[in-house]
Protein backbone atom coordinates (compact mmCIF):
# COMPACT_ATOMS: atom_id res chain seq x y z
CA UNK A 1 0.00 0.00 0.00
CA UNK A 2 1.60 3.29 -1.06
CA UNK A 3 1.52 6.49 1.00
CA UNK A 4 -1.09 8.18 -1.16
CA UNK A 5 -3.50 5.28 -0.82
CA UNK A 6 -2.89 5.16 2.92
CA UNK A 7 -3.64 8.88 3.25
CA UNK A 8 -6.86 8.53 1.30
CA UNK A 9 -7.88 5.39 3.21
CA UNK A 10 -7.25 6.78 6.70
CA UNK A 11 -10.44 8.92 6.76
CA UNK A 12 -12.43 5.87 5.71
CA UNK A 13 -11.04 3.95 8.68
CA UNK A 14 -11.92 6.80 11.04
CA UNK A 15 -15.44 7.02 9.57
CA UNK A 16 -15.73 3.26 10.11
CA UNK A 17 -14.62 3.64 13.74
CA UNK A 18 -17.11 6.49 14.25
CA UNK A 19 -19.91 4.39 12.75
CA UNK A 20 -18.97 1.44 14.97
CA UNK A 21 -18.73 3.60 18.11
CA UNK A 22 -22.04 5.29 17.28
CA UNK A 23 -23.74 1.91 17.60
CA UNK A 24 -23.25 2.26 21.37
CA UNK A 25 -26.40 4.40 21.28
CA UNK A 26 -28.46 1.26 20.65
CA UNK A 27 -27.14 -0.42 23.74
CA UNK A 28 -27.70 2.25 26.38
CA UNK A 29 -30.41 4.75 27.30
CA UNK A 30 -29.57 7.11 24.46
CA UNK A 31 -32.19 9.41 22.94
CA UNK A 32 -33.74 8.57 19.56
CA UNK A 33 -31.95 11.46 17.82
CA UNK A 34 -28.57 9.89 18.55
CA UNK A 35 -29.75 6.52 17.28
CA UNK A 36 -30.90 8.16 14.05
CA UNK A 37 -27.55 9.89 13.71
CA UNK A 38 -25.86 6.57 14.34
CA UNK A 39 -27.86 4.95 11.52
CA UNK A 40 -26.90 7.84 9.26
CA UNK A 41 -23.25 7.49 10.18
CA UNK A 42 -23.29 3.81 9.26
CA UNK A 43 -24.82 4.88 5.94
CA UNK A 44 -22.07 7.51 5.69
CA UNK A 45 -19.47 4.80 6.10
CA UNK A 46 -21.12 2.64 3.41
CA UNK A 47 -21.19 5.58 0.97
CA UNK A 48 -17.56 6.39 1.71
CA UNK A 49 -16.63 2.75 1.18
CA UNK A 50 -18.44 2.72 -2.16
CA UNK A 51 -16.73 6.00 -3.05
CA UNK A 52 -13.32 4.50 -2.34
CA UNK A 53 -14.06 1.33 -4.30
CA UNK A 54 -15.31 3.27 -7.33
CA UNK A 55 -12.30 5.58 -7.11
CA UNK A 56 -9.98 2.58 -6.92
CA UNK A 57 -11.47 1.22 -10.15
CA UNK A 58 -11.21 4.64 -11.77
CA UNK A 59 -14.96 5.19 -11.94
CA UNK A 60 -16.42 8.66 -11.55
CA UNK A 61 -18.35 8.84 -8.31
CA UNK A 62 -19.49 12.47 -8.06
CA UNK A 63 -23.12 11.41 -8.50
CA UNK A 64 -22.75 9.22 -5.37
CA UNK A 65 -21.45 12.10 -3.28
CA UNK A 66 -24.11 14.44 -4.71
CA UNK A 67 -26.83 12.10 -3.49
CA UNK A 68 -25.02 11.58 -0.21
CA UNK A 69 -24.76 15.32 0.48
CA UNK A 70 -28.44 15.92 -0.40
CA UNK A 71 -29.41 13.35 2.19
CA UNK A 72 -26.85 14.50 4.70
CA UNK A 73 -28.05 18.10 4.77
CA UNK A 74 -31.68 17.07 5.03
CA UNK A 75 -31.02 14.51 7.77
CA UNK A 76 -28.86 16.88 9.81
CA UNK A 77 -31.46 19.64 9.46
CA UNK A 78 -34.11 17.18 10.66
CA UNK A 79 -31.98 16.17 13.68
CA UNK A 80 -31.14 19.77 14.57
CA UNK A 81 -34.84 20.58 14.40
CA UNK A 82 -35.22 18.44 17.54
CA UNK A 83 -32.16 19.84 19.29
CA UNK A 84 -32.48 23.58 18.82
CA UNK A 85 -35.39 25.05 20.73
CA UNK A 86 -35.85 28.30 18.88
CA UNK A 87 -38.89 29.06 16.75
CA UNK A 88 -36.90 31.09 14.22
CA UNK A 89 -34.49 28.22 13.72
CA UNK A 90 -37.46 25.89 13.27
CA UNK A 91 -38.85 28.27 10.66
CA UNK A 92 -35.47 28.42 8.95
CA UNK A 93 -35.37 24.60 8.84
CA UNK A 94 -38.88 24.51 7.30
CA UNK A 95 -37.72 27.02 4.69
CA UNK A 96 -34.60 24.94 4.07
CA UNK A 97 -36.77 21.86 3.45
CA UNK A 98 -38.48 23.78 0.67
CA UNK A 99 -35.61 25.79 -0.81
CA UNK A 100 -32.90 23.14 -0.71
CA UNK A 101 -34.68 20.49 -2.84
CA UNK A 102 -35.54 23.26 -5.34
CA UNK A 103 -31.89 24.27 -5.45
CA UNK A 104 -30.84 20.66 -5.93
CA UNK A 105 -33.39 20.25 -8.71
CA UNK A 106 -32.28 23.44 -10.45
CA UNK A 107 -28.61 22.55 -10.22
CA UNK A 108 -29.28 19.00 -11.37
CA UNK A 109 -31.12 20.34 -14.41
CA UNK A 110 -28.45 22.91 -15.21
CA UNK A 111 -25.25 20.95 -14.46
CA UNK A 112 -26.48 17.37 -14.23
CA UNK A 113 -25.65 15.04 -11.37
CA UNK A 114 -22.45 13.62 -12.84
CA UNK A 115 -20.60 16.75 -11.80
CA UNK A 116 -20.16 17.69 -8.12
CA UNK A 117 -22.89 20.20 -7.26
CA UNK A 118 -20.84 22.88 -5.59
CA UNK A 119 -23.68 25.39 -5.21
CA UNK A 120 -25.71 22.83 -3.30
CA UNK A 121 -22.64 21.99 -1.20
CA UNK A 122 -21.99 25.62 -0.30
CA UNK A 123 -25.65 26.34 0.50
CA UNK A 124 -26.03 23.17 2.55
CA UNK A 125 -22.75 23.65 4.40
CA UNK A 126 -23.57 27.26 5.27
CA UNK A 127 -26.94 26.14 6.63
CA UNK A 128 -25.28 23.42 8.70
CA UNK A 129 -22.87 26.02 10.14
CA UNK A 130 -25.89 28.18 10.95
CA UNK A 131 -27.58 25.27 12.77
CA UNK A 132 -24.43 24.36 14.69
CA UNK A 133 -23.98 28.03 15.65
CA UNK A 134 -27.62 28.17 16.76
CA UNK A 135 -26.99 25.16 18.97
CA UNK A 136 -23.91 26.85 20.45
CA UNK A 137 -26.00 29.94 21.14
CA UNK A 138 -28.57 27.76 22.89
CA UNK A 139 -25.82 26.25 25.05
CA UNK A 140 -24.48 29.71 25.80
CA UNK A 141 -27.86 30.95 27.02
CA UNK A 142 -28.86 27.72 28.72
CA UNK A 143 -29.44 27.63 32.48
CA UNK A 144 -28.50 23.95 32.52
CA UNK A 145 -25.67 23.26 34.92
CA UNK A 146 -24.33 20.18 33.17
CA UNK A 147 -20.96 20.57 31.50
CA UNK A 148 -21.06 21.18 27.75
CA UNK A 149 -18.31 18.59 27.44
CA UNK A 150 -20.91 15.98 28.36
CA UNK A 151 -23.31 17.08 25.67
CA UNK A 152 -22.96 14.97 22.48
CA UNK A 153 -24.50 17.66 20.31
CA UNK A 154 -21.84 20.11 21.45
CA UNK A 155 -19.16 17.81 20.03
CA UNK A 156 -21.16 17.12 16.87
CA UNK A 157 -21.74 20.84 16.32
CA UNK A 158 -18.09 21.55 16.96
CA UNK A 159 -17.18 18.94 14.34
CA UNK A 160 -19.73 20.20 11.81
CA UNK A 161 -18.58 23.81 12.15
CA UNK A 162 -14.96 22.82 11.57
CA UNK A 163 -15.73 20.38 8.76
CA UNK A 164 -18.25 22.44 6.85
CA UNK A 165 -16.59 25.76 7.69
CA UNK A 166 -13.24 24.64 6.35
CA UNK A 167 -14.71 22.75 3.43
CA UNK A 168 -17.00 25.49 2.13
CA UNK A 169 -14.29 27.66 0.50
CA UNK A 170 -12.69 24.59 -1.07
CA UNK A 171 -15.89 22.82 -2.13
CA UNK A 172 -17.36 26.04 -3.49
CA UNK A 173 -14.42 26.40 -5.85
CA UNK A 174 -13.81 22.70 -6.40
CA UNK A 175 -14.82 22.52 -10.07
CA UNK A 176 -12.85 25.66 -10.86
CA UNK A 177 -9.82 24.45 -8.88
CA UNK A 178 -10.06 21.06 -10.52
CA UNK A 179 -9.82 22.55 -13.99
CA UNK A 180 -7.12 25.13 -13.18
CA UNK A 181 -5.03 23.73 -10.31
CA UNK A 182 -5.39 19.97 -10.48
CA UNK A 183 -2.26 19.16 -8.50
CA UNK A 184 -3.01 21.67 -5.78
CA UNK A 185 -6.61 20.43 -5.58
CA UNK A 186 -5.37 16.88 -5.09
CA UNK A 187 -2.89 18.05 -2.48
CA UNK A 188 -5.45 20.13 -0.58
CA UNK A 189 -8.06 17.39 -0.72
CA UNK A 190 -5.65 14.66 0.42
CA UNK A 191 -4.14 16.56 3.31
CA UNK A 192 -6.60 19.24 4.40
CA UNK A 193 -10.07 17.96 3.53
CA UNK A 194 -9.20 14.51 4.80
CA UNK A 195 -7.81 16.00 8.03
CA UNK A 196 -11.05 17.90 8.59
CA UNK A 197 -13.04 14.73 7.87
CA UNK A 198 -10.89 12.83 10.39
CA UNK A 199 -11.37 15.61 12.94
CA UNK A 200 -15.13 15.58 12.39
CA UNK A 201 -15.28 11.84 12.93
CA UNK A 202 -13.11 12.02 16.03
CA UNK A 203 -15.50 14.61 17.43
CA UNK A 204 -18.44 12.39 16.49
CA UNK A 205 -16.79 9.55 18.43
CA UNK A 206 -16.26 11.90 21.40
CA UNK A 207 -19.91 12.92 21.23
CA UNK A 208 -21.11 9.34 21.38
CA UNK A 209 -18.76 8.50 24.23
CA UNK A 210 -19.09 11.65 26.31
CA UNK A 211 -21.08 9.72 28.94
CA UNK A 212 -23.97 12.03 29.50
CA UNK A 213 -26.48 10.52 31.91
CA UNK A 214 -29.44 10.39 29.52
CA UNK A 215 -31.52 8.42 32.00
CA UNK A 216 -31.26 11.29 34.46
CA UNK A 217 -31.91 14.00 31.89
CA UNK A 218 -35.07 12.38 30.55
CA UNK B 1 2.85 20.60 -4.03
CA UNK B 2 0.77 23.14 -6.05
CA UNK B 3 1.85 24.33 -9.47
CA UNK B 4 1.98 27.95 -8.33
CA UNK B 5 0.98 29.82 -5.26
CA UNK B 6 -1.87 31.92 -6.56
CA UNK B 7 -4.34 34.27 -4.92
CA UNK B 8 -6.90 31.49 -4.94
CA UNK B 9 -4.77 29.22 -2.79
CA UNK B 10 -4.00 32.13 -0.47
CA UNK B 11 -7.71 32.85 -0.07
CA UNK B 12 -8.36 29.18 0.57
CA UNK B 13 -5.72 28.85 3.27
CA UNK B 14 -6.59 32.19 4.86
CA UNK B 15 -10.32 31.47 4.98
CA UNK B 16 -9.70 28.01 6.45
CA UNK B 17 -7.40 29.48 9.08
CA UNK B 18 -9.89 32.22 9.95
CA UNK B 19 -12.73 29.70 10.27
CA UNK B 20 -10.59 27.45 12.48
CA UNK B 21 -9.63 30.39 14.70
CA UNK B 22 -13.21 31.59 14.96
CA UNK B 23 -14.46 28.12 15.84
CA UNK B 24 -11.75 27.78 18.47
CA UNK B 25 -12.69 31.15 19.91
CA UNK B 26 -16.37 30.26 20.06
CA UNK B 27 -15.68 26.94 21.78
CA UNK B 28 -13.28 28.48 24.31
CA UNK B 29 -15.77 31.25 25.12
CA UNK B 30 -18.46 28.60 25.55
CA UNK B 31 -16.32 26.76 28.08
CA UNK B 32 -15.46 29.98 29.92
CA UNK B 33 -19.12 30.94 30.02
CA UNK B 34 -20.02 27.48 31.29
CA UNK B 35 -17.46 27.75 34.09
CA UNK B 36 -18.76 31.18 35.06
CA UNK B 37 -22.32 29.89 35.05
CA UNK B 38 -21.34 26.92 37.20
CA UNK B 39 -19.57 29.19 39.70
CA UNK B 40 -22.62 31.46 39.85
CA UNK B 41 -24.95 28.51 40.51
CA UNK B 42 -22.64 27.18 43.20
CA UNK B 43 -22.47 30.55 44.94
CA UNK B 44 -26.26 30.86 44.76
CA UNK B 45 -26.67 27.40 46.22
CA UNK B 46 -24.19 28.13 49.02
CA UNK B 47 -25.96 31.40 49.81
CA UNK B 48 -29.30 29.62 49.97
CA UNK B 49 -27.88 26.88 52.19
CA UNK B 50 -26.34 29.45 54.53
CA UNK B 51 -29.57 31.41 54.62
CA UNK B 52 -31.60 28.29 55.44
CA UNK B 53 -29.11 27.33 58.12
CA UNK B 54 -29.23 30.79 59.70
CA UNK B 55 -33.01 30.75 59.57
CA UNK B 56 -33.12 27.38 61.29
CA UNK B 57 -30.55 28.50 63.84
CA UNK B 58 -32.54 31.58 64.78
CA UNK B 59 -35.70 29.47 64.88
CA UNK B 60 -34.03 27.06 67.27
CA UNK B 61 -32.65 29.90 69.38
CA UNK B 62 -36.10 31.41 69.73
CA UNK B 63 -37.50 27.99 70.60
CA UNK B 64 -34.71 27.44 73.10
CA UNK B 65 -35.42 30.79 74.76
CA UNK B 66 -39.13 29.97 74.85
CA UNK B 67 -38.39 26.62 76.47
CA UNK B 68 -36.14 28.28 79.00
CA UNK B 69 -38.78 30.82 79.86
CA UNK B 70 -41.52 28.15 80.18
CA UNK B 71 -39.20 26.04 82.32
CA UNK B 72 -38.49 28.96 84.60
CA UNK B 73 -42.16 29.84 84.85
CA UNK B 74 -43.05 26.23 85.68
CA UNK B 75 -40.38 26.02 88.32
CA UNK B 76 -40.75 29.45 89.90
CA UNK B 77 -44.45 30.08 89.54
CA UNK B 78 -46.46 26.87 89.26
CA UNK B 79 -43.92 24.95 91.36
CA UNK B 80 -44.10 27.57 94.12
CA UNK B 81 -47.90 27.51 94.04
CA UNK B 82 -47.95 23.73 94.44
CA UNK B 83 -45.37 23.97 97.25
CA UNK B 84 -47.50 26.56 99.06
CA UNK B 85 -50.58 24.39 98.55
CA UNK B 86 -48.69 21.44 100.03
CA UNK B 87 -47.55 23.50 103.04
CA UNK B 88 -51.11 24.69 103.61
CA UNK B 89 -52.49 21.17 103.44
CA UNK B 90 -49.86 19.87 105.83
CA UNK B 91 -50.58 22.70 108.31
CA UNK B 92 -54.32 22.11 108.23
CA UNK B 93 -55.93 20.60 111.30
CA UNK B 94 -58.27 18.07 109.83
CA UNK B 95 -60.72 15.71 111.50
CA UNK B 96 -59.61 12.09 111.68
CA UNK B 97 -62.24 11.07 109.10
CA UNK B 98 -60.67 13.35 106.45
CA UNK B 99 -57.02 12.45 107.12
CA UNK B 100 -56.96 9.77 104.44
CA UNK B 101 -58.34 12.10 101.75
CA UNK B 102 -55.93 14.83 102.73
CA UNK B 103 -53.08 12.33 102.55
CA UNK B 104 -54.16 11.37 99.02
CA UNK B 105 -54.30 15.04 97.99
CA UNK B 106 -50.84 15.55 99.45
CA UNK B 107 -49.58 12.52 97.50
CA UNK B 108 -51.11 13.80 94.28
CA UNK B 109 -49.56 17.21 94.79
CA UNK B 110 -46.22 15.54 95.42
CA UNK B 111 -46.57 13.59 92.19
CA UNK B 112 -47.56 16.74 90.30
CA UNK B 113 -44.53 18.50 91.75
CA UNK B 114 -42.23 15.68 90.61
CA UNK B 115 -43.71 15.68 87.12
CA UNK B 116 -43.45 19.42 86.96
CA UNK B 117 -39.81 19.27 87.99
CA UNK B 118 -39.08 16.60 85.38
CA UNK B 119 -40.76 18.56 82.61
CA UNK B 120 -39.04 21.73 83.68
CA UNK B 121 -35.68 19.98 83.61
CA UNK B 122 -36.21 18.27 80.31
CA UNK B 123 -37.15 21.40 78.44
CA UNK B 124 -34.55 23.63 80.03
CA UNK B 125 -31.55 23.94 77.68
CA UNK B 126 -29.31 24.89 80.60
CA UNK B 127 -29.96 21.49 82.07
CA UNK B 128 -28.74 19.86 78.87
CA UNK B 129 -25.68 22.12 78.95
CA UNK B 130 -24.95 20.98 82.48
CA UNK B 131 -25.63 17.27 82.10
CA UNK B 132 -24.72 16.73 78.46
CA UNK B 133 -26.97 15.18 75.81
CA UNK B 134 -26.35 11.59 76.90
CA UNK B 135 -27.32 11.99 80.56
CA UNK B 136 -30.25 14.18 79.58
CA UNK B 137 -31.37 11.42 77.23
CA UNK B 138 -31.09 8.83 80.01
CA UNK B 139 -33.09 11.15 82.30
CA UNK B 140 -35.69 11.46 79.57
CA UNK B 141 -35.86 7.68 79.29
CA UNK B 142 -36.36 7.52 83.07
CA UNK B 143 -39.19 9.97 82.73
CA UNK B 144 -40.84 7.71 80.14
CA UNK B 145 -40.18 4.68 82.37
CA UNK B 146 -41.94 6.44 85.25
CA UNK B 147 -45.15 6.58 83.23
CA UNK B 148 -45.19 2.77 83.55
CA UNK B 149 -46.57 2.55 80.01
CA UNK B 150 -43.29 1.26 78.56
CA UNK B 151 -40.44 -1.00 79.50
CA UNK B 152 -37.41 1.06 78.61
CA UNK B 153 -34.09 -0.58 77.71
CA UNK B 154 -30.89 1.37 77.34
CA UNK B 155 -27.44 0.24 76.28
CA UNK B 156 -24.29 1.94 75.10
CA UNK B 157 -20.90 1.01 73.73
CA UNK B 158 -17.71 2.83 72.78
CA UNK B 159 -15.98 5.80 74.29
CA UNK B 160 -17.98 9.04 74.30
CA UNK B 161 -16.37 12.14 72.83
CA UNK B 162 -17.05 15.83 73.30
CA UNK B 163 -19.63 17.56 71.13
CA UNK B 164 -20.27 21.27 70.86
CA UNK B 165 -23.03 22.40 73.30
CA UNK B 166 -25.35 23.77 70.60
CA UNK B 167 -25.11 20.48 68.74
CA UNK B 168 -25.76 18.52 71.93
CA UNK B 169 -29.00 20.44 72.39
CA UNK B 170 -30.04 19.63 68.82
CA UNK B 171 -29.22 15.93 69.28
CA UNK B 172 -31.17 15.83 72.51
CA UNK B 173 -34.19 17.57 70.96
CA UNK B 174 -34.28 15.00 68.14
CA UNK B 175 -34.17 12.14 70.66
CA UNK B 176 -36.75 13.83 72.85
CA UNK B 177 -39.12 14.24 69.90
CA UNK B 178 -38.61 10.57 69.03
CA UNK B 179 -39.55 9.50 72.56
CA UNK B 180 -42.56 11.84 72.55
CA UNK B 181 -43.73 10.30 69.27
CA UNK B 182 -43.36 6.80 70.68
CA UNK B 183 -45.31 7.70 73.81
CA UNK B 184 -48.03 9.47 71.85
CA UNK B 185 -48.48 7.30 68.76
CA UNK B 186 -46.75 3.93 68.92
CA UNK B 187 -49.24 1.99 71.11
CA UNK B 188 -46.33 -0.27 72.03
CA UNK B 189 -44.92 -1.47 75.31
CA UNK B 190 -41.16 -1.69 74.76
CA UNK B 191 -38.53 0.93 73.95
CA UNK B 192 -35.00 -0.15 73.07
CA UNK B 193 -32.34 2.49 72.81
CA UNK B 194 -28.72 1.95 71.93
CA UNK B 195 -25.92 4.50 71.76
CA UNK B 196 -22.78 3.53 69.90
CA UNK B 197 -19.59 5.59 69.75
CA UNK B 198 -16.99 4.69 67.14
CA UNK B 199 -14.00 6.99 66.61
CA UNK B 200 -15.60 10.37 65.92
CA UNK B 201 -19.05 9.02 65.12
CA UNK B 202 -22.04 8.41 67.34
CA UNK B 203 -25.11 6.53 66.28
CA UNK B 204 -28.23 6.47 68.42
CA UNK B 205 -30.91 3.90 67.66
CA UNK B 206 -34.34 4.01 69.24
CA UNK B 207 -36.73 1.18 68.48
CA UNK B 208 -40.23 0.42 69.69
CA UNK B 209 -42.62 -2.49 69.25
CA UNK B 210 -45.67 -0.41 68.41
CA UNK B 211 -47.87 -0.23 65.33
CA UNK B 212 -45.11 1.19 63.16
CA UNK B 213 -44.79 4.24 61.04
CA UNK B 214 -43.94 4.76 57.38
CA UNK B 215 -41.59 7.72 56.97
CA UNK B 216 -41.80 10.01 53.95
CA UNK B 217 -45.59 9.65 53.63
CA UNK B 218 -47.58 12.77 52.70
CA UNK B 219 -49.08 12.98 56.16
CA UNK B 220 -45.71 13.31 57.87
CA UNK B 221 -46.20 15.60 60.86
CA UNK B 222 -44.44 18.77 61.88
CA UNK B 223 -42.51 16.88 64.57
CA UNK B 224 -40.81 14.60 62.04
CA UNK B 225 -40.10 17.56 59.76
CA UNK B 226 -38.50 19.39 62.68
CA UNK B 227 -36.40 16.32 63.44
CA UNK B 228 -35.20 16.22 59.84
CA UNK B 229 -34.44 19.95 59.80
CA UNK B 230 -32.49 19.63 63.02
CA UNK B 231 -30.56 16.63 61.70
CA UNK B 232 -29.73 18.60 58.54
CA UNK B 233 -28.48 21.44 60.67
CA UNK B 234 -25.95 19.31 62.57
CA UNK B 235 -25.42 17.85 59.89
CA UNK B 236 -26.37 14.26 60.76
CA UNK B 237 -28.09 11.36 59.06
CA UNK B 238 -31.56 10.58 60.32
CA UNK B 239 -33.19 7.33 59.22
CA UNK B 240 -36.78 6.60 60.15
CA UNK B 241 -38.17 3.26 59.09
CA UNK B 242 -40.28 0.29 59.98
CA UNK B 243 -38.94 -2.34 62.35
CA UNK B 244 -38.15 -5.83 61.10
CA UNK B 245 -41.36 -7.32 62.47
CA UNK B 246 -43.23 -4.34 63.86
CA UNK B 247 -42.69 -0.93 65.37
CA UNK B 248 -40.44 1.87 64.20
CA UNK B 249 -36.68 2.34 64.18
CA UNK B 250 -35.19 5.79 64.37
CA UNK B 251 -31.46 6.02 63.81
CA UNK B 252 -29.47 9.21 64.18
CA UNK B 253 -25.86 9.15 63.05
CA UNK B 254 -23.67 12.11 63.74
CA UNK B 255 -20.02 12.43 62.77
CA UNK B 256 -17.94 15.01 64.57
CA UNK B 257 -15.90 16.99 62.06
CA UNK B 258 -12.23 16.93 62.96
CA UNK B 259 -10.44 20.17 62.11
Amino acid sequence: MNAKLLISTLPLLVVGCAAAVSLVSFRRHYPAALRKLSVFWVFNFCVDLCGHITKYYGLKNHWLYNIYFWLMYLVLAYLYDRQVKNKYVHLAIRAFYIVFPLLVLAESLVSGIDKLQTLMLVAGSIFMIFLAAAYFRQLYLSEDNESVARDPWFWFSFGFIIYFGCSVPFLGMLNYLWSHYKEFTNFYYSYFCNSFAILLNLLIITGFLCQRNFQKSR
Amino acid sequence: MPEKFSEVTLILFASTLIILLLTGLVVVSLFINQRRKYRFHREKFEMKTNFDRELLRSHLEIQSQAFESISRELHDNVGTLISIAMVHIRSMSVPATETEKIGEVDGLLNEAMDSLRDISRSINPENINRLGWQKSFVTELDRVRKTKLFNVHYSEEGIPFGIEIQKQIIIFRILQETLNNIVKHSCGSQIYSHVCFTNNMVSITIRDDGKGFEAGQPGEGAGIKNMRSRAAMLPAVLDIGRGVERGTIVKLTYTEQTT
